[in-house]
């Protein structure tokens, strides 16, 4: 039985130490779960859910990348799997009561950013506004978003001029 | 200057997407095409804008006590699992994981309640593989169904990496938790909307899907310790 007392008291310390890996990178995760979901209670649900996987996952990350863009890249793939599974499309309205959440950082952005512009993207068809979320907002290549959403990468272009043309036909 | 540039490719151009030949051409022709040069700059603006956004969007409220209190009933639960991987055939037995026996009071409150039910049986076998998702009874059965077949796929194809009697204990509670569900689905057959039940069978569908996860990272770790 030491094997497996001592094997919970060093998962009980991982996760004690997990604190400060949550505390860096919530800010960063919960924003992408927010533009990605559209919904303030979804994309917080999926950021805890982004946060558990990657503890339990921690032993499989390799120095190959930074942990932040290994991290990044879980939650690409756990916001998209949730999409898949719970098929929640429906959900995907963004609230007034979500909007503020975008709003409160207004003062340190120019006045033509932010809530219209939040607003414009939320309602982007799904698949071209994670296109530019990922392309626009986040930097991810191309080929990046093709092996991560399993389109061709001519989709991805195109995906993502539909969406940058209906964001301004939206703010126009 | 009639033939304008497309769209697409002064989208292309505004990401360095072009090959040097074409991004050449396409830059000359910008110069000397006002309607183009005014896409082109519309196309970079909102490129700007979306880069400018804030990458940072703290949630309203500290998800970390959920995120710990997770992580410690994973830990618990997985102590369970490995137990059965280290405790002699012998005493084994005697081990009652935490899924079995919150399966065992699914399964009882449903048969207490609902034992007088004649609606139609389902097979746990049948329930195992899916099929009992077929018809929803409650909402959000087909995406359970859907989350357990992937689930049970991977663990029939990681299962290897276990003991085998620790599979015989994960199929156990399979088992268990899948006769809670069938019973539970009976009970909702003649009582539909009943949110007490719809509860219990969201509960057992979840309890399902976190052990099957479980085994599936235990039999992972193994694979990655070798």
């Amino acid at each position: 039985m030491g094997t497996v007392a001592a094997r919970t008291s060093a998962d009980k310390s991982d996760a004690e130490q997990f604190a400060s890996v949550y505390a860096a990178h919530v800010g960063r995760i919960h924003a992408l779960c927010l533009r990605l979901t559209g919904a303030r209670d979804h994309a917080e649900e999926l950021t805890q859910e982004v946060f558990v996987r990657a503890f339990e996952r921690r032993h499989s990350f390799r120095e190959e990348s930074t942990f932040f863009t290994w991290l990044h890249r879980l939650a690409v793939n756990v916001v998209l799997e949730d999409r898949r599974k719970a098929n929640r499309r429906e959900l995907r309205v963004m609230i007034a009561e979500d909007l503020e959440a975008h709003d409160r950082d207004a003062s340190s952005r120019p006045a033509h950013l932010g809530l219209d512009l939040e607003k414009a993207i939320a309602q982007l068809p799904e698949g071209a506004r994670t296109v530019l979320i990922l392309h626009d907002v986040e930097g991810y290549q191309h080929d990046e978003i093709a092996s991560l959403l399993d389109i061709a990468i001519g989709t991805s272009k195109a995906q993502l001029f539909r969406a940058r043309k209906l964001l301004r036909e939206v703010l126009e | 200057m009639t033939t304008h540039i497309s769209e697409e490719l002064l989208s292309d151009l505004a990401d360095g997407e072009l090959g040097s030949e074409h991004r050449a051409s396409a830059l000359a022709h910008v110069e000397a095409c006002p309607q183009c040069r005014r896409e082109l700059e519309a196309i970079r603006s909102i490129k700007a804008d979306l880069a400018a956004l804030p990458k940072e969007q703290a949630p309203a409220r500290d998800l970390w006590p959920g995120i710990r209190g997770r992580l410690e009933a994973s830990a618990r639960s997985k102590v369970d699992l490995r137990a059965a991987e280290v405790i002699p055939v012998g005493t084994r037995r005697r081990l009652v994981p935490l899924a079995v026996a919150a399966g065992l009071v699914l399964v009882a409150g449903a048969s207490i309640l609902f034992s007088q039910r004649t609606a139609h049986r389902a097979t746990p076998e049948r329930a195992h593989r899916g099929e009992t998702h077929a018809l929803e009874i409650a909402p959000g059965e087909k995406e359970y169904g859907r989350a357990l077949e992937e689930l049970r796929r991977d663990f029939d194809q990681r299962r290897s990496e276990l003991r085998p009697e620790t599979v015989e204990v994960v199929e156990q509670n399979l088992r268990l938790i899948d006769q809670a569900i069938v019973r539970t689905r009976e009970a909702l057959a003649t009582d539909p909307g009943s949110p007490d039940l719809t509860l219990l069978l969201s509960s057992a569908y979840e309890m399902e899907i976190e052990l099957l996860r479980q085994a599936n990272d235990i039999a992972q770790e193994h694979q990655e310790a070798i």
